[in-house]
């Protein structure tokens, strides 16, 4: 009797227990998460001044806005011009040219600091050396040949597939 | 793929932090804290991994963003107290990371356009991200733990498994699958999943661009003849579905890695060796600058000028009333030793050099040096963050640590220092002092 009442129960506690173990991780997560982010907020209070703080929430709205109405948006918008004007495109392809889009728009934002940088910023001997514009113009070009070489090297991987299964 | 990337962009933030944090102390240490310097390179690496893993952040971070755009969407926005806070820590996490590796892009160009002082903004915000990070983790435990592997997220035909409420109760399953009404039963079970997990208006945009319809249905393999009716368009079947869902999402990531080896290869090439023939993108460029090494604080922002390293310079050695003072043919007198170091700055560029000058600790035995004792540095320049330093014991003793007088085979340009100036292992650029004017033990 005892035998079976304690059947079911040890069923349960060993289903339970990663479950008890996970609620036990997030609970001790989320107070070492707020633990932090009060520190942060002490490190701020004493080592920034109060009149820059301002400046600090712009730069994070500018940020939200930024990616949120801008970057994401127009990749979106490139997702969907690309994949549903392309219906008659393989999918891969399609996949391939996006991403050649992306890894050009990513080498942009990074170089884009170092151009608008080399405009204001106060530059002194070897700060700066290339001329970035046209490097970002190479990685573009390198990025678009490489792109063209991958959906060429697919369709034709594809079309040998093909007329090997007949 | 929110987790796969998510995992990838959270390893990213833990390094930045870490090897932050020791940049940030080995510059203003506490009084008890020593640091290793047994590995010469070792600020190189870690300032250099910084900086790199703060790059790559770019790719990971907007690879994430855009698979839980959707999210941004959601309706209603708000479904209670805990919601509420829930999107405010992640708006909060997400603003302080975009501004953070922006700012430190920026900073890696020396460029200051900020309304706020830098580093101390980066390193409160450096907390910032890490303590939202761990509050994000906690309250997404259970889909991470989830969805950690590929065997365990997709079935045989390649889609997504969506949580089980009896093995996984604490999820929430919202943010996985969301309510049901419009999606027509009568889909076949793949089709039905991806509608499902699409969610909000842009949800279900993304469900429609991965949904090409070319792409999802097989085509007859020939064309009918002129004038005939063409067959009825086949249903697209669970495997060609699951084959556009793989080949999508294969797509994704392969752009976002590459993306990521892009940024990463063409910019470490200015503290990475055999990837400078590839650097195209760095602030800086190895072998650049007099004595073929790059510079980060030129004699006219330090305001030297000809007279103060003419032949009145003079550098002073103090211990209490012990005091030396050597002329600059007094130095160069003195026994000389060679050693290879890197200059490792806090803007992550690095270059191994050959410096040529007098061991440290030989130069402070002259005022009878203890073990132990640490130093005060004293630049000529005129005003400077970095005008006055400390140096622990371990770097004093260190055999590696010179007080350099020749460079790369050559006097030391005035732009690295001239006529005297401190190289020692393992140490950021910014504590190299240039122009040594005094050394001072102070323990």
């Amino acid at each position: 009797m005892t035998a079976t009442a304690s059947r079911p129960s040890s069923r349960r506690s060993s289903k339970r227990s990663p479950t008890t173990a996970i609620q036990r991780w997030r609970i001790g997560l989320i107070v070492l998460g707020v633990a932090i982010l009060l520190l942060s907020g002490y490190i701020l209070l004493t080592t920034v001044k109060p009149t820059r703080y301002i400046g600090i929430v712009e730069w994070f709205i500018a940020a939200i806005i930024i990616h949120d109405a801008l970057i994401a948006p127009i990749v979106f918008g490139a997702g969907v011009i690309v994949r549903r004007m392309g219906r008659r495109i393989p999918l891969a392809v399609l996949a391939i040219v996006q991403g050649g889009l992306v890894i050009g728009a990513v080498f942009t934002i990074v170089l884009v600091p170092e151009i608008l940088a080399q405009r204001y910023a106060h530059l002194f001997e070897t700060l700066l050396p290339f001329d970035y514009v046209k490097n970002l113009g190479i990685l573009w070009v390198g990025t678009l040949v490489l792109t063209a070489a991958a959906v060429v090297g697919y369709l034709l991987v594809t079309r040998v597939r093909r007329a090997r299964r007949g | 793929m929110a987790v796969v990337l998510g995992r990838l962009l959270g390893s990213a933030f833990l390094i930045c932090f870490f090897t932050g944090l020791y940049s940030h102390f080995i510059q203003d240490p506490e009084p008890w804290m020593a640091f290793p310097t047994f590995i010469p390179n070792l600020y190189a690496i870690t300032q250099g991994v910084h900086i790199a893993a703060g790059i790559a952040c770019f790719p990971l971070i907007l690879g994430k963003l855009y698979t839980i755009y959707p999210r941004l969407f959601v309706y209603p926005p708000i479904t209670g107290f805990v919601n509420l806070l829930e999107r405010a820590s992640i708006a909060l996490f997400v603003a302080a990371s975009l501004v953070e590796i922006t700012i430190g892009m920026i900073n890696t160009a020396d460029w200051y356009p900020f309304p706020f002082p830098f580093r101390q903004t980066h390193f409160a915000l450096s907390f910032v991200i890490i303590g939202s990070l761990a509050i994000h983790i906690g309250v997404k435990l259970p889909i991470i733990t989830r969805y950690w592997t590929k065997k365990h997220s997709y079935d045989a035909d390649g889609v997504l498994i969506p949580p089980d409420d009896d093995e996984e109760p604490g999820i929430d399953r919202d943010s996985v699958v969301p309510e049901h009404g419009e999606v027509p039963a009568t889909l076949p079970a793949p089709v039905r999943a991806a509608a499902e997990a699409a969610r909000g208006l842009t949800g279900r945009i993304l469900a429609w661009i991965d949904a090409t319809p070319n792409s999802l249905v097989a085509k007859p393999r020939e064309l009918p003849a002129v004038g005939m009716t063409p067959p009825p368009t086949p249903a697209p079947d669970a495997p060609v579905i699951a084959r556009a869902a793989r080949t999508s999402r294969r797509g994704f990531l392969v752009t976002i890695f590459a993306s990521l080896a892009g940024v990463v290869a063409f910019w470490s090439g200015q503290s990475f060796k055999p990837l400078a023939p590839l650097n195209l993108i760095a602030p800086r460029a190895q072998g650049d600058g007099p004595n073929d090494l790059p510079i980060n604080r030129t004699s006219e922002m330090a305001k030297i000028t000809a007279d103060m390293v003419g032949e009145n310079y003079r550098l002073v050695i103090k211990r209490g009333d012990q005091v030396a003072t050597f002329t600059y043919a007094q130095l160069l007198a003195m026994p000389q030793q060679i050693v290879q170091l890197p200059i490792a700055c806090v803007n992550g560029w690095s270059q191994t050099a050959t410096w040529k000058g007098i061991q440290l600790n030989t130069l402070m035995d002259e005022v009878g040096r203890k073990p132990g004792e640490a130093i005060m540095l004293t630049s000529l320049e005129v005003r400077g963050n970095y005008r006055v330093t400390t140096m622990g014991p371990e770097f004093v003793e260190n055999d590696l640590s010179l007080v350099a007088l020749h460079l790369n085979g050559k006097v030391l340009d005035i732009e690295h220092g001239y006529p005297a100036r401190m190289i020692a292992p393992a140490r950021p650029g910014v504590l190299q002092t240039k122009w040594l004017s005094t050394l001072e033990v102070t323990t």
